[in-house]
């Protein structure tokens, strides 16, 4: 398994991806749009140090907007 | 990578530029106490930690610790600096102004900034806070030594995250809304199902309405509430004015406001005793704290009675219970303070509309309730503070008022009533019909939040996997170094250990006797406690061997005794040949051991001189003895110096006469370890005679001057050393010239030619001991 403290990006993003799709095991109402912007953002700031209170809000913001516009959209298969 | 030097100029204790020249060997420090060992070391974090020591992080040093890093006689002309200078002849060079500000700056910076200070530097006051700390504390202190701080980085931000989404998504505030919601629902349609409702809707839609009903329901809802509010705009007064009458007492005011009272007592309630307890919690907290690792049972600061320690976690889960339902309490007042708000406010909008002008005249004549008080209530206010004087207010004065229009609303005439139900459905219908929306958003949010928890719980999984692998790994270091420092000793299996119960925690656990103990704290002696914290630091620093960073180690054996700090030695000999390790202490004797132990190809051996004053600085000694420091104090106290002169003696020969294998007569105990100078200069002038020897001419020939020299140092010792340490009245002059003689005496088993001791090289086969060149040897076989 590759680790956060593996030096290439390659190895850091996959842990973030393995990390999430064992989260999203069994949650079946969040969509694989919600999931993949919930990936991409924990793949830029996830390792990069304490996140600030500004940023946590923005990640958020981004993360509520994708799972709610993706909850009107029928899923993709 | 190794050190070459550091260099210190106005920093702490140092005046001018000091130089502790390692040429990238390891290297010993001998200076008495305050002679400035600990500024080096300073120096070295100064330039890791980018410009903060540690021990000077408190309230004295200034924000920029500029009380205390530069010194405090620096000249004005002067600049406080410390440089590193490493292998690759790559240079740190700090520039520290007098209030504090710094420049950093050097090709080295990277390889130094990238140094663990806590695995780099052990301090002696560090060793025992380590073991001191709690479970807690040693988490923290090793989880960045472990290599896990960024995933403990990364859980915090998922966990930090979590809470933010449901802030930020206004979840709880939703599921209020949907709360509120579904009472109206239950208060207008009964059980009806979503279906039902809309059914009702597009019924009453094609009744009020002149087009057909579209597919959207929420459109159909607001269709139907225009076309009844325009039924109503063209009917007759009376039923205009019973509608807006319906309108004003839609919400039960004085149900609200008792509503509201209640939340509040209820709060008050559980927030007052809550309060006063919990300032009890904190003081108990602290002293439970302190004891918590020691005992299996306590008193809880939660409910002030005995309990197993085990049972603590449930009681504080109780305690997170009851606090829980505190803020719910908070939750449930503020709810019913805004639905008081939504009534007063519903009732001052209808109230002043034109249907209802007559009525309020009527009102005003018979006294009933303050409209003007009505008139003039600003509810925002009213939200954002509801005290119990604005519920008598409303008690008095709105709820007459809102009783006279339920009164006055009950007699209106049925097509009226009729008109206002089937507003009422509309309305209702339209939330409802949005609430499906939000109820979907809401769960949406909820799946986002589990999501992210799930994700941070699986983070925290591999935290702790990772931590118990790699604590594994130490832990076998540690019982290695352990077991150099103490063999045969009934003190084994030390471990670190990550306690099965806790979250964030790491201890150290070992079995003493054959019994198993869950601290160190439970049976160690200070100095074993010590000697353990040294071997904990020791197998972190070992992880980093790849590496080759130093190891600093400053005056860490302080509290471990004699036989113990020289198992010290193996230690670094066996574990940590290949690095690179820089020891100050201020033990003579244990500097003494090491100078003769360590092996001189690969230490180096520095004296500092007893500290005079800020001006003058950290100084050398010329010497790699430690008779300076009985120099230091010839002046004042000559008696002390001629006793420190034979006391340096009493060590320095000891370890000499094992060199060369000195045969002493055999003493009871303790005995064997506390034989005095003239003991060993007595033999060593009696064996030098036929063992000493130096090459002269292609042969070798007695070193009668080296003989001569121990005759002279025994001669001296015998009748000054013992009047210093005796009868108090050496001169001087006569200590000066003891301290001389020892010193030279001492000498005479160092090559001037080589600059190698005596026993350098041992031929065991010859019964020979020697220098590295061969001009001086020790024929131990032929005594």
């Amino acid at each position: 398994m590759a680790t956060p403290r593996d030096d290439s990006c390659t190895d850091s993003e996959a842990w973030v991806h393995a990390r999430v799709m064992a989260a999203k095991e069994g949650n079946a109402l969040l969509t694989q749009a919600a999931v993949d912007e919930a990936e991409q953002i924990l793949r830029e700031k996830l390792l990069e140090g304490r996140l600030t209170k500004t940023e946590l809000t923005e990640l958020a913001k981004r993360m509520i907007a994708t799972t709610r516009a993706s909850s009107l959209e029928p899923e993709a298969e | 990578m190794r050190v070459n030097s550091v260099e210190l100029a106005w920093f702490r204790g140092a005046a001018a530029p000091i130089e502790l020249k390692l040429a990238s060997k390891s290297m010993v420090v001998y200076g008495a106490n305050g002679s400035g060992k600990s500024s080096f070391v300073d120096g070295v974090e100064y330039l890791i930690s980018d410009g903060k020591i540690g021990h000077l992080a408190h309230e004295y040093s200034g924000r920029r610790q500029e009380k205390a890093v530069p010194n405090t006689h620096t000249p004005e002309h002067e600049r406080t600096t410390v440089s590193l200078a490493l292998l690759d002849d790559s240079t740190v060079l700090a520039v520290i102004a007098q209030d504090g500000t710094r420049l950093i700056e050097g090709e080295g910076q990277s390889e130094v900034g990238a140094w663990d200070y806590r695995r780099t530097v052990l301090r002696q006051g560090e060793v025992s806070d380590f073991i001191m700390g709690t479970k807690g504390e040693k988490y923290s202190a090793l989880l960045p030594l472990l290599g896990l701080d960024t995933l403990e980085i990364a859980a915090e931000n998922l966990r930090q995250l979590a809470k933010t989404i449901e802030e930020v998504s206004r979840l709880q505030s939703m599921r209020d809304v949907l709360q509120a919601t579904k009472a109206k629902r239950v208060a207008t349609f009964g059980d009806d199902s979503d279906a039902d409702i809309l059914h009702v809707i597009r019924e009453l839609h094609a009744e009020h309405c002149s087009g057909a009903a579209g597919n959207d329901a929420l459109t159909c809802c607001n269709e139907l509430k225009e076309a009844i509010d325009e039924r109503i705009a063209s009917s007759s007064a009376e039923e205009r004015r019973h509608v807006a009458l319906q309108d004003a007492t839609k919400s039960d005011l004085k149900k609200r406001v008792e509503e509201v009272r209640k939340a509040t007592q209820k709060l008050n309630a559980s927030l007052e005793p809550l309060i006063a307890e919990r300032i009890e919690v904190l003081e108990a907290a602290l002293a439970f704290a302190r004891r918590l690792d020691v005992q299996t049972v306590t008193v809880c600061p939660a409910c002030g009675r005995s309990i197993p320690v085990e049972h603590f976690r449930q009681h504080i889960e109780e305690e997170r219970g009851r606090l829980a339902a505190v803020v719910e309490a908070f939750r449930t007042r503020k709810v019913a303070v805004a639905a008081l708000c939504d009534a007063v406010s519903s009732l001052k909008i209808a109230t002043d509309k034109p249907e209802l002008d007559s009525w309020r005249k009527e009102l005003e004549a018979a006294a009933v309730g303050d409209l003007s008080y009505l008139g003039a209530l600003q509810v925002e206010a009213l939200r954002a503070s509801c005290e119990e004087d604005d519920l008598r207010a409303l008690d008095e004065k709105i709820c007459p008022v809102w009783d006279a229009a339920a009164s006055a609303a009950a007699k209106g005439p049925s097509s009226a009533q009729q008109l206002t139900k089937e507003r009422s459905k509309a309305d209702v219908g339209a939330e409802v019909v949005a609430s499906i929306d939000r109820l979907e958003a809401v769960r949406r949010t909820e799946s986002l939040v589990a999501f992210v928890k799930s994700l941070e719980e699986s983070v925290r999984d591999e935290l702790r996997q990772r931590a118990l692998s790699i604590i594994g790994e130490i832990s076998q270091d540690v019982q290695d170094m352990w077991a150099v420092l103490h063999p045969d000793e009934p003190i084994d299996d030390v471990r670190l250990y990550i306690p099965e119960d806790a979250d964030k925690a790491i201890d150290i656990g070992l079995r003493f006797h054959g019994v198993s103990q869950d601290s160190p704290r439970l049976t160690l002696s200070e100095g074993h406690r010590n000697s353990l914290g040294l071997c904990i630091f020791l197998a972190m620093a070992k992880r980093e061997d790849a590496h080759d960073g130093p190891i600093f180690l400053d005056d860490v054996v302080i509290s471990v005794d004699r036989g113990h700090r020289g198992m010290i030695v193996s230690l670094l000999n066996e574990q940590f040949a290949d690095r690179q390790v820089v020891v100050f202490t201020h033990d003579r004797d244990w500097y003494s051991e090491l100078r003769h132990q360590l092996d001189e190809s690969a230490w180096r051996f520095q004296v500092l001189l007893p500290y005079e004053k800020p001006t003058i600085g950290i100084r050398w000694s010329h010497s790699v003895s430690t008779f300076d420091d009985a120099r230091s104090h010839l002046d004042s106290r000559p008696d002390s110096a001629a006793n420190d002169a034979r006391k340096i003696m009493d060590v320095e020969l000891a370890l000499v006469a094992e060199h060369v294998r000195l045969k002493m007569p055999f003493l009871r105990a303790e005995k064997n370890d506390k034989r005095l100078s003239h003991d060993f200069l007595e033999r060593l002038v009696a064996a030098g005679r036929r063992c000493l020897e130096e090459r002269r001419e292609g042969g070798y020939i007695v070193n009668e001057d080296a003989i001569h020299l121990l005759e002279a140092a025994d001669t001296l010792l015998v009748s000054w050393g013992n009047r210093g340490s005796h009868t108090f009245d050496v001169e001087p002059a006569e200590a000066l010239q003891l301290i001389d003689a020892c010193e030279q005496a001492l000498e005479c088993f160092r090559c001037p030619d080589c600059g190698r001791r005596i026993w350098f090289a041992d031929a065991s086969s010859q019964g020979l001991l020697m220098c590295e060149c061969g001009r001086l040897r020790w024929r131990y076989g032929k005594g």
